[in-house]
């Protein structure tokens, strides 16, 4: 009885412990460990947010094993770069809403931080922001991607996305021929 | 253990995406540029033709005809989708297109346009007719055109080398066909004893074999307020039937 009481101290000690400090610990796929501003990821990702409000966050690191280090380093830059940057409604809205608000075009300092990425990169980080449902960083990341495939041909595409081609080549003509007027200039 | 992984990741590090996500990205594309990714592979084909609706500059709704301020009428469109997906209609007058003529017709994402010019070059001169055909690239590109015509029978059939002639089911003059819901529809105004034009009718051929028409409407005309000039709006979306008179 008297350990089990102890223990149950224990955890509350924790869990107060946890509620008082500002940060978060996240952990990634390959086992590094980040640190952000828990109001931040709180206000820019509704998965964090659930997770400090249903109190699963792990002191030592709360694994994200969805995302690797590359990602994770940038999601963690993006929320501090954010911290003290315009209010999101990632708190009012309880998941990802697809296509319900108007589209507010990247700010300057947004835009620097996606163009310096890889393709590779982004694409990683793009998983990321949709994974713990960070909208304005979905739409960041989106916004970007999308500028880079515009005029693309899909033989282009095919290779920025690494996909398979699994048309016939009389399939292919066929659908060419029917999308002719698609691929004069966007 | 690490290095196989890296190197499967640097394989296809858009591999994992989820549909949402491709949508979510293909979203912010013109139009123009999602047709042609249709040619990427048939996953991204079925993709797209799935969500064509989330895609860019998908319009839902219905034209209404108005007075033109150079006479005429103009016709007017109005969206019943809104969201992000949906910027503002540019122009429904279609002014931003050269000799653009008038609505001729639509039904399911295709817009006709008509438009009439004495032809110089025929030294005989002569009335040539022009169509112009607007689709909705993220429905569908087949698509075929055709015209109703009325024969010395009073009967409507379809130009073309393969037509049925079924009669109207009133036998009279100056009625209106538009398919609606997928099915073919007739609308016409009738006349009392006085030939005065007292009631709005809408049939709908229920059964195309059976060639029976069954009255699905019927209005006072009291109710409208416009010359009679009937136009029954096919509209983009084909999942609503709207009927308005000009």
């Amino acid at each position: 009885m008297e350990v089990d009481k102890g223990k149950g101290e224990a955890e509350e000690t924790r869990k107060v412990a946890e509620a008082d400090r500002d940060t978060v610990t996240l952990k990634s796929s390959d086992g590094k460990l980040f640190e952000v501003s828990k109001e931040a990821a709180a206000r820019l990702s509704t998965v964090l947010a659930g997770m400090i409000a249903g109190g699963s966050i792990d002191d030592n690191g709360t694994d994200l094993k969805q995302i690797g280090s590359e990602a994770l380093e940038n999601v963690v830059d993006y929320c501090n770069k954010h911290a003290n940057s315009i209010p999101s409604a990632a708190l009012i809205s309880s998941s990802i809403s697809f296509n319900t608000a108007p589209f507010k075009e990247p700010e300057e300092w947004e835009r620097k931080f996606v163009d310096r990425l890889s393709h590779d990169a982004l694409f990683d980080l793009v998983e990321a922001a949709n994974f713990l449902g960070m909208e304005r960083l979905l739409d960041v990341t989106c916004h970007k991607i999308s500028e880079m495939m515009k005029g693309k041909s899909p033989d282009q595409i095919r290779e920025v996305f690494n996909i398979k081609n699994d048309y016939t080549k009389e399939e292919l003509e066929e659908i060419r021929q029917e999308l002719a007027w698609a691929f004069y200039d966007d | 253990m690490m290095k196989g992984r890296r190197s499967k990741r640097r394989r296809s590090p858009a591999a994992s995406f989820t549909d949402d996500l491709i949508i979510e990205i293909l979203s912010r594309l013109p139009a123009r540029s999602v047709c042609r990714f249709r040619c990427v592979s048939k996953t991204w084909q079925n993709l797209i033709s799935s969500h064509h609706r989330k895609l860019h500059q998908t319009l839902a709704g219905f034209f209404t005809m108005h007075d033109g301020e150079r006479g005429g009428s103009v016709p007017h469109f109005t969206n019943v989708i809104s969201g992000r997906g949906c910027p503002a209609w540019v122009s429904s007058s279609f002014d931003f297109l050269p000799n653009r003529g008038y609505l001729q017709d639509c039904c399911n994402g295709l817009v006709l346009l008509c438009n009439y010019w004495w032809h110089s070059e025929n030294p005989d001169g002569g009335k040539c007719r022009g169509l112009r055909l607007g689709f909705d690239p993220t429905v569908s590109p087949h698509f075929f055109v055709f015209e109703f015509f009325k024969d010395d029978h009073d009967r409507y059939g379809v130009q073309g080398r393969a037509h049925r002639s079924i009669p109207v089911p009133d036998n009279k003059e100056g009625g209106f066909i538009q398919e609606s819901q997928g099915r073919l529809h007739y609308a016409n105004l009738e006349a009392n004893d006085d030939d005065e034009v007292v009631r709005l009718v809408v049939y709908v051929l229920e059964d195309d074999d059976s060639q029976q028409w069954t009255l699905k409407h019927e209005a006072k005309l009291f109710l409208f307020f416009a010359s009679g000039v009937l136009t029954l709006p096919g509209n983009l979306s084909g999942s609503r039937s709207i009927l308005t008179v000009t």
